[in-house]
Formats: C-alpha cells, sequence, structure tokens
C-alpha cells in the first residue's frame, strides 16, 4: 500500500518535471497583469489639468480598510485646484492598511481614482507608505486644453 | 421721517390704507404711488412705503420683487415692455427685442446710457390677438414689425426732443395710439 | 367619543386624534410617513413643496397631507398607485433646477431631499433642457452660506424668519420660476438665530460657513449634551468626528426647554473644546514660572501650602471661588471639599450679582424662590411680565419662546425697563424709569396711594396686571443698568411685587441668571452666606480685596482682569491654586494650576435657571491629563482628615439627590433615570398653586 501511495506522488512529479516553470525572473522579467487588476492608486485630472477629485469623502466612505484621509477645502475662483467649488487638500491613502479591493474607485463620482497595475510599492518606513498627492496624482498634461467647465 | 417720498404721496398712501379693511392690501397701490413719484423702486423709496405702511421692509421688497411692473432698478422715460409668452413669442417677439436692442445698443434690461430707453422682456399682456405686443410707459402698440419699432423709436426720440424744447415749432406727433394709426 | 375628538383611519388604521389636527400629524401619530419639504411642525402649514400628496377618500383630487385638518370617519390613503405617481412627479419636478452635486454638498447625507428621492422618487429625470443657474455660493451673513440652485422654495427659512425669530431677515425675491430666497438689498443676515436655518432647510442650500467642507454626515458620531452657555439649558447634540474632534453643535428638541431651537451663540461657541491652548498638565510656578509637573506633586504642594495657612491664621482664611459653569457634581463637591476637608466657610461662585442682603431679607428670597416656575409654563400665560430684563442677550431662546407664546396662544406683554429690548416691539404696555426708579415702580405699581393717584405711565402696565389668567415674571437679578446701590431694593421691591401679584393670579417667576449652572450654585451653596445663614452675603471678590483672606481656590472663576484692582490683592495673598481649562488671567497668578475638563468631556448634570436638572454626556477625551473637577477635588481631598470618598459622578449625583433641600426625593440617583430630557426639582410657582 505504502508503495502505491509513493508512486502517485511520484506520478504527479514526473508529470511536471519537463514542463516549463511558473515562476518567473522577476524584476528582470515582468508578468503580464490582468486588465483588471487592483494595484496602486491613481489620482487623475481633467483634460484642462483640473484636478478630478472633487474631497467628497466618498471614497473614504466607502472603504473597508479605512486608509483613506481627506480634508476639503474651497477652490479659489481665479485658480481653482478642481472642477467646481471644492477640491481635496489633502488626499492620503496608507497603501499599507488598503486591501485593495476597489471600492474607493466604485465609490467616486468623478473618476478621478483609478487603482493601476502596479505592485511594486515598498519602503524602509512605514509612514513612506502613506502617499499623498505628490505620489498619487498624475502629473499635469503639457498641453492642457484651455479650461471649459 | 421719510427719505425720498413727499408729504403729498405719503398722504395718498395713509389715505388707501383707509380704503381696506386690512391696512396691509393698500401695499400695491402705495407702491404704485411710490414709483410714480420717484420713477423706480429704490431702497429709499421701498423703506419708505415700509415705514408708511408698518410693514417690515423685507415684505415690501417680497412684493416689489415678485410684480414686473415695479422696476428694481432705474429706468428711462421711455420703458419698453415687449411681451415674451407665447403667442408673442411666435409672432417674433424675440426679433422684435432683438431689432430694438441692436437700435438701442442695449440688452434686455438695460437703459441707454442717455436714460431715454428702458428694454425689458414682460410676461403676457392679454393683447394676444394683436401680437407681437409692447407697452410703453402704459400704453399699447399692437402688431409690431422692426419698421413700426423704427417709426416708433423715432416718434419717441422727436417727442422728447420737443419736450426739451429743442423743436418747438414742429407739431407734436400723436405718441398716444396704435401704431396702425401712425 | 368626546366632542373634540375625531376618528380617521389612514392606510387601514383607526385612530382618534384632537378636532383641527393636520393630517399629516395624525398620520405621524401611527408612525405612517408622509414625505415632506415644506411643512414643519413649528411652522405651521403653508403647502408649497407639494410632496404630501395623500388620497382622501371622497375627494375628486388628490390632496396635501400638511393642509389638510382631519374630519370625523376620514379615510386616507397614503401609498396607492395615484399617490405614488404623484409624488414621483413632484419629486422629479423638484430636481428639474437641482444640481444634484451631492458629493460636494455638506447637506449630503443627510439630505431630506436626498433620502426622498430614494424612497419616492422616479430614479430618472426626463429633463434635458439647461437648469436655472446662480453665482454658487453667496455669503447670506457671517454665518450662512446659501446656495439658490439647491434651493427648493419651501419657504422655510423664510417663515423662520417672519414667523418665530421675527426679524423678517429672509425673503423670496422675484416671482415663479426665477425666485430665490434673499435679503431685503441683499443686507448680510445677521440674527441670534440664523443657525437654525441650517436644520430647517430640507436641501442643501443653506449651509453653516463655518463648518464648510470639513466633515461628511456619516463620519459623526451624535452625544446628547447641553449647552453650557447660558442657563437656559437648551438641549443639543455634539456631532463628534472619530470620537475626538468636535465638529459641530445641533440642536436637540426638549418641548419643556427650547421647543427645538437654538441661537447661534449655543451653535456655534464650541471652539474652547478643542482650541490649543487648553491646560494639559498641572502646572508648579517654580522660580517665578509655571512649570509642567505631576498630579501628585500639585496635590501635594496644595496640601502643604493650605495646610500651612489653616494652621497660622485659621481655615475659614482659605476662600475658595467656584465658577457657575462647572457640573452640579463640580460644584456640589467642590462646596463638600471646602466645607468638610478644608474646614472653611469662606465660598462663594464668581460671576455673581455685585450686591447682597441681609437676613431679614430672607423672606424676599423665599417668595421668588417660591414663585419659581417652569420655561414652558410661558407658553400657557395670558400675561408676561420683563423687569429690567432683557431675555434676547442673557438667554436667547427664551425670546422665541415668548414670541411664541404671544403670537400662537395670544398672551400680552408687559416692558418694565430702562431701555428698550428688542422684545419691547411686541408689548402691549411699555413703563420706562431712570435706573434708580426701579423699586419705587415696581411698588408703585401696587401701592394704593400711587394707584389712586393715577400716574398716567402706570395706567397701561397696571390694567394688564390687573387681569386675570396666570402671569409669568421674567427678571434678571443682577440689575446690570440699575446702580449697585439700589439693587437690593430692586429685588426687595420685585419680591413685594410678586407677593401683590400673587393674591389675585397665579404667578411663576423665571430668573435670567447669567452663567449656565448659577441656579445649582445658589442651591448648594456655593454663594457666599449672609448674617443669616442664607445664600446672598457680600461677594467674595469684594472681600478678596480688602484683605481678609491668605489663600484662595479660584476653581474655573476667572474675576481677575474683570474686577479692579483683584490682581494686586490676589498676587499678595499667601498661596492661589487655580483649576482651569486654559491659562486664564487669574491662572497666570496662581502657585497651582490644574487642567480640569470641559463639560463636552465628562458626564454630568446642569441645573437650569428654572431647575431642571438635565444630564450631559462624555463627547470626546480631555486633551493630555485633563481631569474632572470633582475627581481632582475628591483626590486633593486625600490629604486632610476628613478625605471625600466619591468613586464615581454618579455617586455624586445620589448624594446630591440624597441631602440637597429641594434636589432630595425629586432627583434620580443615576443619569439614567434622569433620562434624556432631564427632570424639574422643586418647582414652585404656577405649577404648585395648580
Amino acid at each position: 500500500m505504502a508503495f502505491l501511495e509513493f508512486a502517485r506522488g511520484l506520478k504527479v512529479t514526473l508529470s511536471t518535471m519537463l514542463k516549463p516553470p511558473t515562476t518567473i525572473q522577476q524584476p528582470e522579467e515582468r508578468r503580464v497583469l490582468p486588465e483588471r487588476f487592483r494595484g496602486k492608486h491613481a489620482l487623475h485630472r481633467y483634460e484642462n489639468n483640473l484636478e478630478r477629485c472633487i474631497g467628497c469623502f466618498l471614497c473614504a466612505g466607502a472603504c473597508p480598510a479605512e486608509c483613506i484621509y481627506i480634508e476639503a477645502a474651497e477652490n479659489d475662483p481665479n485658480n481653482p485646484v478642481s472642477a467646481g467649488e471644492r477640491y481635496a487638500r489633502i488626499y492620503e491613502i496608507d497603501e499599507l492598511r488598503c486591501i485593495f479591493c476597489g471600492f474607493c474607485e466604485e465609490a467616486c463620482p468623478t473618476g478621478a481614482i483609478t487603482l493601476e497595475p502596479v505592485f511594486e510599492m515598498s519602503d524602509y518606513e512605514r509612514g513612506g507608505m502613506i502617499f499623498d498627492k505628490a505620489i498619487l496624482l498624475d502629473p499635469p498634461r503639457p498641453q492642457a486644453v484651455a479650461a471649459e467647465t | 421721517m421719510t427719505r425720498v417720498l413727499s408729504d403729498e404721496a405719503v398722504a395718498a398712501i395713509q389715505a388707501e390704507r383707509g380704503r381696506y379693511p386690512d391696512p396691509r392690501s393698500a401695499l400695491l397701490p402705495a407702491l404704485h404711488i411710490a414709483q410714480n413719484e420717484v420713477g423706480w423702486c429704490s431702497a429709499d423709496a421701498i423703506e419708505d412705503v415700509a415705514a408708511v405702511m408698518e410693514l417690515p421692509t423685507s415684505d415690501v421688497e417680497e412684493v416689489v420683487s415678485f410684480y414686473t411692473m415695479f422696476y428694481e432698478d432705474r429706468v428711462g422715460s421711455y420703458v419698453m415692455e415687449v411681451c415674451k409668452t407665447v403667442p408673442c413669442a411666435i409672432l417674433g417677439a424675440d426679433q422684435i427685442i432683438g431689432h430694438i436692442a441692436d437700435r438701442l445698443g442695449i440688452s434686455p434690461g438695460g437703459t441707454t446710457p442717455d436714460g431715454m430707453f428702458t428694454l425689458l422682456r414682460v410676461e403676457c399682456l392679454a393683447a394676444c390677438h394683436r401680437a407681437p405686443v409692447m407697452q410703453v410707459n402704459s400704453r399699447y402698440y399692437e402688431n409690431l414689425t422692426p419698421e413700426r419699432v423704427d417709426q416708433l423709436l423715432d416718434l419717441m426720440r422727436r417727442q422728447a426732443e420737443l419736450r426739451r424744447g429743442q423743436a418747438r415749432e414742429a407739431p407734436l406727433p400723436p405718441l398716444i395710439g396704435r401704431v396702425e394709426a401712425v | 367619543m368626546a366632542e373634540d375628538r375625531v376618528h380617521v383611519t389612514i392606510d387601514g388604521a383607526q385612530t382618534e386624534v384632537p378636532k383641527g389636527t393636520i393630517l399629516w400629524e395624525a398620520a405621524k401619530d401611527i408612525g405612517v410617513d408622509i414625505p415632506i419639504f415644506c411643512y414643519h411642525s413649528k411652522l405651521g402649514p403653508v403647502g408649497v413643496c407639494r410632496m404630501c400628496m395623500v388620497q382622501v377618500e371622497g375627494m375628486p383630487k388628490l390632496t396635501t397631507a400638511c393642509t389638510t385638518t382631519v374630519t370625523d370617519g376620514m379615510v386616507v390613503h397614503t401609498r396607492s398607485p395615484e399617490v405614488e405617481k404623484a409624488q414621483r412627479g413632484v419629486l422629479e419636478f423638484l430636481l428639474i433646477n437641482h444640481p444634484l452635486d451631492c458629493p460636494i454638498c455638506d447637506r449630503g447625507g443627510e439630505c431630506p431631499l436626498q433620502d426622498q428621492t430614494f424612497q419616492y422618487g422616479p430614479g430618472i429625470s426626463r429633463f434635458v433642457e439647461r437648469k436655472r443657474h446662480f453665482v454658487k455660493p453667496v455669503r447670506l451673513g457671517p454665518t450662512i452660506d446659501l446656495d439658490r440652485e439647491r434651493c427648493i422654495l419651501c419657504w422655510r427659512c423664510v417663515r423662520f424668519t417672519s414667523e418665530v425669530a421675527e426679524d423678517n431677515k429672509l425673503i423670496l425675491v422675484d416671482r415663479g420660476s426665477e425666485s430665490f430666497i434673499g435679503t431685503f438689498e441683499a443686507e448680510p443676515y445677521v440674527s441670534n438665530f440664523s443657525g437654525n436655518v441650517i436644520e430647517l432647510c430640507p436641501v442643501g442650500a443653506l449651509t453653516s460657513h463655518k463648518q464648510r467642507f470639513t466633515f461628511r454626515p456619516w463620519e459623526l458620531q451624535q452625544h446628547p449634551s447641553i449647552c453650557p452657555h447660558c442657563p437656559m439649558g437648551c438641549n443639543i447634540n455634539i456631532d463628534v468626528r472619530d470620537a475626538q474632534e468636535v465638529i459641530r453643535f445641533r440642536s436637540r428638541t426638549n418641548e419643556a426647554v427650547d421647543d427645538g431651537w437654538l441661537c447661534d451663540r449655543g451653535r456655534f461657541g464650541y471652539d474652547f473644546i478643542g482650541s490649543p491652548d487648553r491646560l494639559k498638565t498641572p502646572l508648579i510656578r517654580e522660580d517665578g514660572t509655571l512649570r509642567p509637573a505631576s498630579f501628585s506633586a500639585a496635590y501635594r504642594l496644595i496640601a502643604e501650602r493650605l495646610q500651612r495657612v489653616a494652621a497660622e491664621a485659621g481655615p475659614h482664611s482659605i476662600a475658595g471661588i467656584a465658577s457657575p459653569r462647572l457640573s452640579n457634581e463640580d460644584l456640589f463637591v467642590f462646596r463638600r471639599f471646602l466645607r468638610d476637608s478644608v474646614g472653611s466657610e469662606s465660598i462663594d461662585y464668581w460671576p455673581r450679582p455685585e450686591y447682597s442682603i441681609d437676613s431679614g431679607d430672607s423672606a424676599a428670597l423665599q417668595t421668588l424662590d417660591s414663585a419659581l416656575t417652569s420655561i414652558d409654563r410661558i407658553d400657557s400665560a395670558a400675561l408676561i411680565v420683563l423687569i429690567a430684563a432683557d431675555p434676547s442677550e442673557k438667554e436667547p431662546v427664551m425670546e422665541l419662546r415668548i414670541r411664541s407664546a404671544l403670537n400662537k396662544r395670544s398672551a400680552q406683554l408687559v416692558d418694565i425697563g430702562i431701555h428698550d429690548v428688542p422684545l419691547s416691539g411686541k408689548a402691549s404696555a411699555v413703563l420706562r424709569f431712570a435706573p434708580d426708579q426701579i423699586d419705587g415702580v415696581l411698588r408703585g405699581l401696587f401701592l394704593a396711594a400711587a394707584r389712586e393717584a393715577g400716574s398716567e405711565e402706570f395706567a397701561g402696565a397696571r390694567e394688564l396686571l390687573d387681569g386675570d389668567g396666570p402671569v409669568v415674571l421674567l427678571y434678571d437679578d443682577s440689575f446690570p443698568d440699575i446702580p449697585q446701590e439700589r439693587r437690593r431694593d430692586a429685588l426687595l421691591s420685585l419680591a413685594y411685587m410678586v407677593d401683590n401679584l400673587r393674591e389675585r393670579r397665579q404667578v411663576g417667576v423665571i430668573p435670567l441668571l447669567t452663567t449656565s449652572n448659577e441656579m445649582a450654585a445658589r442651591d448648594f451653596g456655593v454663594m457666599a452666606p449672609n448674617d443669616s445663614g442664607s445664600v446672598w452675603g457680600e461677594p467674595l471678590v469684594d472681600r478678596l480685596l480688602s484683605g481678609d483672606y491668605r489663600a484662595a481656590l479660584f476653581w474655573g472663576a476667572n474675576p481677575v482682569g474683570t474686577v479692579a484692582g483683584l490682581t494686586e490683592a490676589v498676587e499678595a495673598l499667601d498661596f492661589v491654586a487655580v483649576s482651569e481649562l486654559r491659562l486664564s488671567e487669574t491662572a497666570g497668578l496662581a502657585d497651582v494650576v490644574l487642567p480640569a475638563s470641559c463639560f463636552a468631556e465628562k458626564v454630568g448634570t446642569v441645573t437650569n435657571t428654572c431647575r431642571r436638572v438635565q444630564v450631559f454626556s462624555e463627547a470626546v477625551p480631555a486633551p493630555g491629563m485633563a481631569r474632572p473637577d470633582w475627581q481632582m477635588l475628591v483626590e486633593l481631598s486625600q490629604r486632610w482628615d476628613n478625605p471625600l470618598s466619591y468613586a464615581s459622578p454618579e455617586a455624586i449625583l445620589a448624594d446630591i439627590s440624597g441631602s440637597v433641600p429641594g434636589y432630595a426625593g425629586r432627583l434620580p440617583t443615576s443619569y439614567r433615570r434622569v433620562g434624556p430630557l432631564g427632570v424639574a426639582v422643586k418647582g414652585g410657582g404656577v405649577e404648585a398653586a395648580e
């Protein structure tokens, strides 16, 4: 009986021995991520470079891990940060606490936040894993479309 | 003490108050008296009326803002109120308004810099059978066309000049009455 | 069935209500929810929003539940297909010009329009045309931002200013599809009560300027509490974020006290709670400067120095001055600490009325005290009398209560005072006099000689006082406009007036005190006694100036800087200990300063101006090491031979309920049994007369 068990186990070994390996040589090799992969967050802008985020707290409200911190403020009408009256003066995500469920993306009424196919995030300090707008926000487009809101 | 209303106007408003079981009902006649005297319902005029009527200024302001025949801004000598409601609109009220605006260089709601004309869009003037229609200082001008408006504007200008005594020898053209008669 | 009751069937459920009940209220009573925007129980029906459409059998068309009074045998359907179609239609119309900017709207999350659209709305809009646009937001006044695009023109705010506050500040400008809310000539909306329109607004059109964009409603936890800014004791909810940050105060309806309103002083007066200058540790003076120290070091120093002073000059040379802002528990323990542990009878509160009365005058105090009535008695009064009192300044919500009594219940107002107050315009009779004539005037109203002499200016007031029905008198016993030497006479004349009036009418009095818990300070004997032992002796602060004392404890009280010459007098003392929220002028002169927690950081009770005891709860943690005053006093007392032994504020409450005259037997021994709306203790006046 013991031999039969042994042979059965060996069968698995022998049948996969000559197949190509599943592991890859990260980071020399890159895996092709599925299209809807949920990784690092990104905050986006409109064509005219205004931020999409309006600081509405809906992502923070939806977040089951409570990893999003926002402080909202009023736009200066002459020099607005976002479209409308309100923008996020502070927007921080604690990536260590985030469970990458994507609820924030679902809750967002302006399509400001998305989860990007980026998973390589690390730091030597926990504080460094709290991403603020400087990290999350898309850089402004060089050729901004004239502001039209 | 009133600021802009004369003693006669105050007395007239007081008389109106006596005519109604609830003195508050005299607010519309009171405002007409004030507007006739001041020319428009200025803040001072509203405060005066409120004081005489013993009402809060805000109540009077509500009434003034509700009725389009009370002017909340200074108006010209000729207030041209063009009907904007459906039958007039179908028969070209917008064209008439646009024409007047072009001729006078003002937009609806505006007054010419010389203080002569004010152009306003108003609700139905109840003369739909002769649309498009316009009311100038409480008189109706009906079946308007751009040409007739031109005629009318010229007439009004001439009349104003006459009033200023610059062309005293010319006969006074009839301004009262329908445009067909002109 | 009684004559004045009618039967109505709403959605199959039978109910019996008083005649004249509004259909919406009748439905609410049996738990049938009819959606509304414009109707509000305190404002009365207007019927402009059309949201409360219901079907009444026998009526050809749908009718509005908020303007229909119930008639006998009425059969009402609130969920029939016709009604649902009407509700969907009304909501679609209301949303035509509504911007749907819920994500950036401060009301989003607690918005009746949002909620009812979800519950009753059509889900989609067929309106494809351009919505009307306004500049948004406009600053309506110092406290309110107005977004006219969001407004659904329910008139609640307009009706509040014209019917409740009666300042007629907000108006509906223009008409029809172009109407909007504004003020006369765009003047700023300045009012004592402006904050109420934020809560009344059923959409996000009127929002708080101060709290703009600082929070979302779903982040907040509510803690029932009592407004600490005046002795009216309006009920509030403290809304807190993350269990540590006070975001706002909101009104919490207590029909017996505030009638659902809150003044701006209460609504926006919360900055002191989370202020960065709050004391976080005890401070001890070393080499002339106050340095942080531990509690045990601070207690040790206080005990050593006070015991030394007591040994040298007797315990009565130690003065204790408390703030009438402290809770009942704090004040009670403060008095027990001074009397039982330290052994001093030199105790008072500050600020307090700046005059004293003698033992012979105690009967006058008793007269006034026995006539004390409750705030809701104003509603049933036939006559309201102001005696040198300005409710709008002292207890603003009292003004609304009086206005409501005058308007809805045809009470009359007599204003006896030195100068006009906001309520004077509502008075049926006004009696003005020179500041030093108050006693003559109050007595003259009842003296036979003056009656016969029939002085003209008395006639109107006297005629009203001679009428029938219950009277409520409001007075300000600090008599701020009366010269100091005449204040005692004023109080005695007032008692004389009450005595006389009581012979033929029910009389209730309401004192307009200055500080939130002043009534309890007097009840607990935290007020310098006169020669007969009843509380109303010479203010202790005045006696400090004469140098009779060697040491002083200031518990929350900050008289230095207000009382002339007190700085030098306090500097001359051997020892000064202060318990405070922040480094006040008095604390700046102290040898030891203890960090106290404020009303939002502890559990306790306060007694309002009509002796209603109400509970406040802990909403946020105290900053740093700050502790409740009662706790510090109990800990401090352990260093004396007669220590106090209270383990919790509830134990103190039980002691108050067992030992304070008037509270004993009426005040429950637990906070739970005092309940969210409080209990009245020792109610006299109209209540007792009935």
